[in-house]
Formats: structure tokens, C-alpha cells, sequence
């Protein structure tokens, strides 16, 4: 946040300087949802391909969470909110199949 | 906001109503349009009181359905719709924002040090989305009601009910929006406005409370009104999600309706825990007794209360593995909690106790909450709630956390700040008066309903075997002492504001920052803002010291808060 | 924060009760995440469902996979990661008052492909209908729990495009009153929120792709 600011212009980025991250970053995206899609239909069990769709798909989250959203650039407060969600998710997920995982 | 038509009032420099930010502006568009986090907090006030007796109206009318074993006063259909009035209208309209949403606002900046909230358009912006969900309940009661219970338990709710289940789920998942926008906006103003030196672990209790509501409110209600949202596509719809007969398995809407619901119980009670942290320390004249463990116990409720909610579907027919894994976890939640109640107990020794108001519902909100909190441990033992689920036992059990825990909070909240809200005092003799009834009403009321219960009275009945009636006319007995003991206050508050004493800024020498300022306070707030220095609770921390000498030596002696005992 | 600052620059996208608008920016901003982190408990009760019946019905839902068209499904992942990329830049862009208006044509473009995608989940839509995906007495498929992939399948997707409309309305709003104030679009704490909602409505759409597209495909 340092800077924000300041006007002067020996610190503005090119457009070029800006946009060069997210376009790497989409283009492997990209790549990634290619792969996905192309390993749907992959003669293998839907258990390993569920599996690999969902590793991509975390993948992609993380991606678009730390680069796009600039959750690299944060503290350990917005990190811990960002991570919350995630935690709490998985609480509702871990307690909701101790029913439906240990039905007799 | 134009100033320019003022009321009669303003004629008498003796009006509270000139001072601070009551004097700010006396049009309706200087209230409906205020960003004043106390402005906003008023309207809250005023808004969940006419709840409050709507839903105290509903139970009323239950109540004297039920002096007679036979189903004679209201339809069957009718009490069932009754009962699910009394329960949305008070859960949500009531309990879940009550505390947070008219003292948490009135009171985060003020203890803080801070002009106002983050955000205060968008603390506007709650209040106007309760007031639509409020609307919108205010529509099913006018409409003819809904019957489903205030639990919206599929497939009744989506399937079967013809009553008015899209408008009242559609209330609850406004109003709950409002609720999360409160939240939102504590968490940040309590990251980012605190006062210079008010540290994480210098801050109020109170403040704490507001907190870990706040991450409850955030992370819970979301997931209500997704679960509100399947159940209106079912039924809206048509398509199946929790209908067995379509595959669909009715007790998934249980489970997602209890993450939140359960700690929603949570959401109701920390804020009271919060309060009585406040008064009791300020009535005892006494350092809260282990102010950290207060704060991880906070901490340890508002995260383990999300670990439970599968006690409440124990006979269910959920997995009995599942039923361990709860009732095990269910356990663990009454740790923190009762580590609470040894330290409000342990702060009154050796204290030098007066009993004000506040201090007296304080009291009851501790004996109470501590027989809820029992009760609940019973029933988290699986074979005793198979035995007492649906009965009267579980319904005097939640009684005694919601209303003998967080309503006795508010009225000791009501009466301890009232002098900082109002700037005036109110009537002490018959403030002490009400509490004591009120206490003695609620114990009339659902003690009773713990031994009708345990004898198998089941809840949700209009019409009863008569063995049961002695208890059910001593219950409705005491539900009318006890809307006597609501309405005193209603009655003497509203008196304070014209005949009561004028309030200092501080009038009970209590410490904290909402004790700096003027009452009521500036629009403002603070003329200059305050610098903290030492921990909160600044009484003796020992036990009873001369009064006078205390008051005077609060400012250098009682600089000492490291850690406790 | 002690540095100079412009006075008049800042005054336009401070608000009450701040004092300091890179305070007011932080602020916004744990604010968005702590509202990103209910959104996603609020999707969560979705997928925890979906999960629960997928266990449940593993054939079914493979099969009702299938169903699903995957073009449009494909075509609008991509339009959507493209638009978050495109909106990732906005934020970068738009502190830079020699930058604003190339911020505000990204903010046109990422709503522009937001309008792409609702406008192919509308054929999308149209087609599915068609071929009778509409759980009911109709429905294409006789499979038990199939008919609960696609009740899935339409609550997932209408409710993500809520959130992408939106999205739409905040970015284009930003959009207009950047250009109508544009020493307030540098400055202000929308812009960053703005595009953090979006990103949201991306990953939100990630994992619907995922769980919705991809089952049942290559036998």
C-alpha cells in the first residue's frame, strides 16, 4: 500500500508492466482448464479423475486468489479472514459426513 | 439533515432530547437518514421492541391456550401458527440482533474511542434490511401466518405447509443480510479504529464479545440463508432437493439449518456474556478475576459452538456415530462456558458489592444461564434426550439460555447504559423492583415446564392430558408476571426520559472509555480522542478498598494488570 | 502515512469517520475479505449438499453429468478467467490518475465479458430446457438422483449468475463515476473492492465447472 499517494511518475508502471503478470497468469489458467477438460475424458476411474479435476480446480482458486486478488501482497489479518472461510468450510464438510460417512 | 423544524421540546434547555447527538437534529429525516452509529442504534431499539411484543403478544396468547387440557381457546391450526410467530419473531428479530445491534452499536465506538463505526452507510443499511425483513414478517402475521415452526423443518416446509413459508423464510433471510452487514462491519472497526493504546488485550470485555459474535454472525448466517434459499426453491420451484421421495434426504436441510441455528445460540448469548462482564466487575467494585481466560473462553465458545449442532437431531436418525461424535463435542462447549461462571463469581469475592438494577439482572443472568447451561449438559447425554427431545424439558432448557440468559443481559445492559444513552437516570427503587420480578416471573414461568417436561409433556401441543394442567397454569401464571415485570420498564424508562434525574457522564464511577464522554454523548463523541494507558476494569484488584479512596487512586494505584492468580 | 498529501485529492473519496484514506482502504478491504469469507460459507451449504448426494447417487450423477453441455460450460470458464485477469489489472491501473482511463476500459471489458457469459448461459439455458433438464415429470432422465444433479445444477448456476449481475452492476457503476470524477477513482477503496468481488464470482464459477461439467465425460 506504500506509495499510493505519491504522483510521482518515475514510479508509474507501463501498462506493459502491469498487465505482463495477470496475462502469464491467464495463460496458464488456461492451459490448466485445457488439461481438465481434455483429462475428463480420460478412459480412468472417476475417482482419480474427480480427484485430479478438483486438485486443478484448488489449483486455479489459489491462482486467482494470491495473484488476480493480490492475496500475496497481505498481511496476516486479511490472510487468516481469507483462510477462515476455508476452515469453516471445511468444519461444515468434516461434521456433515461424520452423519453421512458412518451411516450403518 | 436540516435542523430547521424543531420540536416542542427544544423550547426547554432542561431536555435531554437538546443534548449531545439527541440535539443533532429532531426530524424523522434526521433519524431515517442518520449515519450516527447511536442514532442507528436507537432505531434498532425501537424497532426490536415492537418485536419484542409482537412475539411476546403470540406466546401470550399460547400461553392462555394452554391454562385448559383441552384445545379451547385458539384452532389447532392457529396455535401452531402462534408458536411459530413467537419463535421467528424472537430468534430473529429479537435474540440474534438484540444485544450486538443496539448496545454493540451504540456502545463499539464509544468503547473504542472512535467517532463511529468503519462503515456507517452501510450500519444504516442493516438497519433498513431489518426493517424489510421485519416487513415482511409483519406481512405473514397479517396474511394468516405460517405453521412450520420457527425450525422451517423440510419436508413440511417446502412440501406440505400451506401457510405463508416463501414470505417468512424470505424475512429471515433479509433480516439475517442485515445482521451479517452488522458483523462485517464490527470485525473492522474493532481491527482498525481502536484508540491509541487500546491494545487487543486492553479492550472491554464487552468489546471482545462483539467480536467473536461478529466471526460467528459472518461464517453462520450465510449458511442459513443458503439453506433457506434450497428449501423456497423446493417449494417455489418445485425441484427436488430434501424430498425422499425423490431421493432427496430431508434430514440434509437439518444438518445445514443447525450449523447455523446452533450457533446462532452462541450469537445470542456471547453478547450477554459480555454485558455482564462489564457490570459485574463495576458493581463489585472489583478487577475482573482472569481476564485472559475470559477472552479465550470467548474465543473457545464462538469456535467449538460450531463443532455441536448434530445434539439437536439425535433422534433424528442420523448415524449413532455421528450422535457420539456430537454428544462428545457438546460436552466440551460447557468447559469455556462455565470457566465463565467461576470468573464472574470469583470477581464478586472479596468485592464491595452494591446492588443496583443492572447488577441485579447481572446476578440473575449468571444463576440462570447457569441452570440453561446444566440442563443443556443433560441433554447433550445422548439416552437422556432421546428421552427428553420434543418435550417441555428442552423447551425451558433454551428458556433459561435465551431468555433467563441473554433477555436478563439486556435489561442489565438497558439499565447500565441507559444513563449514557438518555442522560438521565433511571428510577432506581423500581428498577430493583422489576429485576427481582422478573427473576422470580421467569423461574415461575419455565421451571415447571422442566418437570412437565421430564414427565413427558411434549412441546408444540395445543391440548394436553390433564395431569399436566397444575403445571401449565403455574407456567401461564408466571408468564404473566413476567410480561408485568417486561412492561415495568417499559413504562418507567419511558418516564426517565422527561422526569429523570439528569445523568452525569459517569455515574457509576465505572472505567472505560464510554464513561469519558459526556451523557448523552457529543455526535461526535469524544472531543479529543483518548489515549489508554492500562487494562480495562481499572477497580481494585484485590478486593474492598474505601470507596472514595478507590475512585481517587483508580487513575495511579490499580496501574497494575499483568496477570492473575 | 506521514507523507505529504494532497488535501483536495483526498477529500474526494474519504468518507466519514476516516481521517486517512489509505486507513479507509485498509479497512474496506478486510471488510471485503471478511464478506468474501461469508459468501463462500454461503455457496458452501451448495456443494456441501451436492457432495452428500453425489455420494449418494455416484451413478446418477455421473450420468446426469453427461448431460450438461460442456462447450458452454468451457467457453465460459474461459470468458470468466479472462475477465478476472483482466479485472486483476484494474486495481494496479487505477491509483495512477495517467492510468485512469485505461482502468476504467478494463472495467468496460470485464463487464462486457460478464454480459458474454450470462448471454451464452441464456442459450445454455434455452437448451436445456429442451431437451427437458428441468427436474419434473418430464425430465430426460428416469435414473434415481439424477433429477437432484440438476436441481443442483440450476441453483448453482442461477445463483452464481446473480452474483455475476451483480458484479456487472458494481463494475459499470464504478466505471461511470470513475469517468465522471476521476481524481475520486484514483483514490478510492471501490475499485479494489469492486474487483475483489469479481474475483470471487470466478472461483465460485471454478469449482461449479468442475463438479457440474466435468463428471460423466468419456464413459
Amino acid at each position: 500500500m506504500s506509495g499510493t499517494t505519491q504522483r510521482n511518475d518515475k514510479n508509474m508502471p507501463t501498462i506493459g508492466a502491469i498487465v505482463r503478470r495477470p496475462a502469464w497468469v491467464l495463460l496458464v489458467l488456461l492451459i490448466a482448464l485445457a488439461l481438465n477438460i481434455g483429462a475428463a475424458f480420460l478412459p480412468v476411474s472417476p475417482f482419480l479423475k474427480t480427484g485430479f479435476h478438483l486438485i486443478v480446480a484448488a489449483l486455479t482458486v489459489a491462482f486467482i486468489a494470491f495473484i488476480f486478488m493480490e492475496l500475496e501482497k497481505k498481511g496476516p489479518t486479511i490472510h487468516l479472514f481469507a483462510g477462515s472461510g476455508l476452515v469453516w468450510i471445511a468444519i461444515l464438510f468434516l461434521l456433515i459426513f461424520s452423519d453421512y460417512g458412518l451411516r450403518p | 439533515m436540516s435542523d430547521a423544524v424543531l420540536d416542542k421540546t427544544s423550547a426547554r434547555d432542561e431536555s435531554t432530547f437538546d443534548k449531545g447527538y439527541l440535539g443533532a437534529g429532531h426530524t424523522l429525516r434526521s433519524w431515517l437518514f442518520t449515519t450516527d452509529h447511536k442514532r442507528i442504534a436507537i432505531l434498532y431499539t425501537l424497532t426490536l421492541t415492537v418485536f419484542f411484543f409482537v412475539g411476546g403478544i403470540a406466546i401470550a396468547l399460547v400461553r392462555i391456550e394452554l391454562v385448559t387440557p383441552a384445545q379451547d381457546f385458539v384452532s389447532a391450526d392457529e396455535y401452531n401458527r402462534l408458536f411459530t410467530l413467537h419463535g421467528i419473531v424472537m430468534v430473529w428479530f429479537f435474540l440474534v440482533p438484540s444485544i450486538p445491534a443496539t448496545f454493540g452499536n451504540f456502545l463499539l465506538p464509544l468503547m473504542l474511542g472512535s467517532r463511529d463505526l468503519a462503515f456507517p452507510r452501510l450500519n444504516l443499511f442493516s438497519w433498513y434490511l431489518t426493517v424489510i425483513g421485519g416487513a415482511f414478517t409483519i406481512y405473514v402475521l397479517l396474511a394468516g401466518g405460517v405453521d412450520t415452526g420457527w425450525t422451517f423443518y423440510t419436508p413440511y416446509s417446502s412440501i406440505y405447509s400451506n401457510s405463508h413459508v416463501i414470505a417468512a423464510a424470505t424475512a429471515v433471510f433479509v433480516a439475517g443480510f442485515g445482521t451479517i452487514a452488522t458483523g462485517i462491519n464490527f470485525i473492522v472497526t474493532i481491527h482498525t479504529m481502536r484508540a491509541p493504546g487500546l491494545t487487543w488485550f486492553r479492550l472491554p470485555l464487552f468489546v471482545w464479545s462483539m467480536y467473536t459474535v461478529s466471526i460467528v454472525i459472518v461464517l453462520a448466517t450465510p449458511v442459513l440463508a443458503m439453506t433457506l434459499t434450497l428449501m423456497m426453491a423446493e417449494r417455489f420451484l418445485g425441484v427436488p432437493i430434501f424430498n425422499a421421495s425423490e431421493g432427496g434426504d430431508p434430514l440434509l436441510f437439518q444438518h445445514l439449518f443447525w450449523f447455523y441455528s446452533h450457533p446462532a445460540v452462541y450469537i445470542m448469548i456471547l453478547p450477554a456474556m459480555g454485558v455482564v462482564s462489564e457490570v459485574i466487575p463495576c458493581f463489585a467494585r472489583r478487577r475482573l478475576f482472569g481476564y485472559d481466560f475470559m477472552v479465550y473462553a470467548l474465543a473457545a465458545i464462538s469456535l467449538i459452538g460450531f463443532f455441536v449442532w448434530g445434539h439437536h437431531m439425535f433422534v433424528s436418525g442420523q448415524s449413532p456415530y455421528a450422535n457420539l461424535v456430537f454428544s462428545f463435542l457438546s460436552f466440551i462447549v460447557a468447559v469455556p462456558s462455565a470457566i465463565k461462571v467461576f470468573n464472574w463469581t470469583a470477581t464478586l469475592y472479596g468485592g464491595q458489592i452494591s446492588y443496583e438494577a443492572p447488577m441485579l439482572y447481572a446476578f440473575g443472568f449468571v444463576g440462570l444461564f447457569t441452570i440453561g447451561g446444566l440442563t443443556g449438559l443433560f441433554l447433550a447425554s445422548i439416552p437422556i434426550d432421546v428421552q427428553a427431545t420434543d418435550t417441555y424439558f428442552v423447551v425451558a432448557h433454551f428458556h433459561y439460555v435465551m431468555v433467563g440468559g441473554t433477555v436478563s443481559a439486556f435489561f442489565a445492559a438497558l439499565h447500565f447504559w441507559w444513563p449514557k444513552i438518555t442522560g438521565r437516570m433511571y428510577p432506581e427503587t423500581w428498577a430493583r423492583f422489576a429485576a427481582v420480578l422478573m427473576f422470580f416471573g421467569f423461574n415461575f414461568t419455565f421451571f415447571p415446564q422442566f418437570i412437565m417436561g421430564w414427565a413427558g409433556m411434549p412441546r408444540r401441543y395445543g391440548s394436553y392430558p390433564p395431569e399436566f394442567q397444575v403445571y401449565h397454569v403455574l407456567s401461564s401464571a408466571g408468564a404473566a408476571v413476567l410480561a408485568i415485570a417486561y412492561l415495568l420498564p417499559f413504562a418507567y424508562m419511558i418516564w426517565s426520559l422527561r422526569w429523570g434525574q439528569r445523568a452525569p457522564g459517569n455515574p457509576w464511577q465505572a472505567t472505560g472509555l464510554e464513561w469519558q464522554t459526556p451523557s448523552p454523548p457529543p455526535k461526535h463523541n469524544f472531543d479529543r480522542v483518548p489515549t489508554v494507558e492500562h487494562g480495562p476494569y481499572d477497580y481494585h484488584h484485590e478486593g474492598y478498598v474505601d470507596q472514595k479512596e478507590e475512585i481517587a487512586g483508580s487513575m495511579q494505584t490499580a496501574q497494575t494488570d499483568g496477570d492473575q492468580e | 502515512m506521514t507523507a505529504a498529501r494532497v488535501a483536495p485529492v483526498e477529500s474526494s473519496a474519504l468518507r466519514e469517520p476516516w481521517k486517512d484514506i489509505v486507513r479507509q482502504r485498509q479497512a474496506v478491504e478486510l471488510g471485503m475479505w471478511a464478506f468474501l469469507a461469508s459468501e463462500l460459507l454461503f455457496f458452501s451449504g451448495l456443494f456441501a449438499g451436492y457432495t452428500i448426494y453425489r455420494s449418494l447417487y455416484p451413478q446418477a450423477f455421473w450420468e446426469a453429468g453427461a448431460e450438461t453441455d460442456l462447450w458452454y460450460g468451457g467457453i465460459n470458464t474461459a470468458i470468466l478467467l479472462v475477465s478476472s485477469a483482466v479485472m486483476a489489472v484494474v486495481p494496479r491501473a487505477a491509483r495512477w490518475p495517467e492510468l485512469g482511463l485505461f482502468a476504467r476500459t478494463m472495467l468496460w471489458l470485464a463487464a462486457l465479458l460478464g454480459m458474454a457469459f450470462l448471454v451464452l448461459k441464456g442459450f445454455e439455458y434455452r437448451e436445456d430446457f429442451r431437451q427437458h433438464l428441468w427436474p419434473g415429470p418430464d425430465f430426460k432422465l428416469r435414473i434415481e438422483g439424477a433429477e437432484l444433479f440438476f436441481a443442483f445444477y440450476w441453483i448453482l448456476t442461477s445463483i452464481h449468475a446473480v452474483h455475476l449481475i451483480i458484479g456487472i452492476a458494481l463494475v459499470t457503476r464504478l466505471a461511470i463515476a470513475g469517468a465522471r470524477d476521476p481524481e475520486w477513482f484514483a483514490e478510492t477503496p471501490a475499485v479494489r473492492a469492486t474487483a475483489l468481488y469479481w474475483g470471487l464470482v470466478d472461483i465460485i464459477w471454478t469449482v461449479v465447472f468442475v463438479v457440474i461439467y466435468l463428471p460423466g465425460r468419456g464413459g
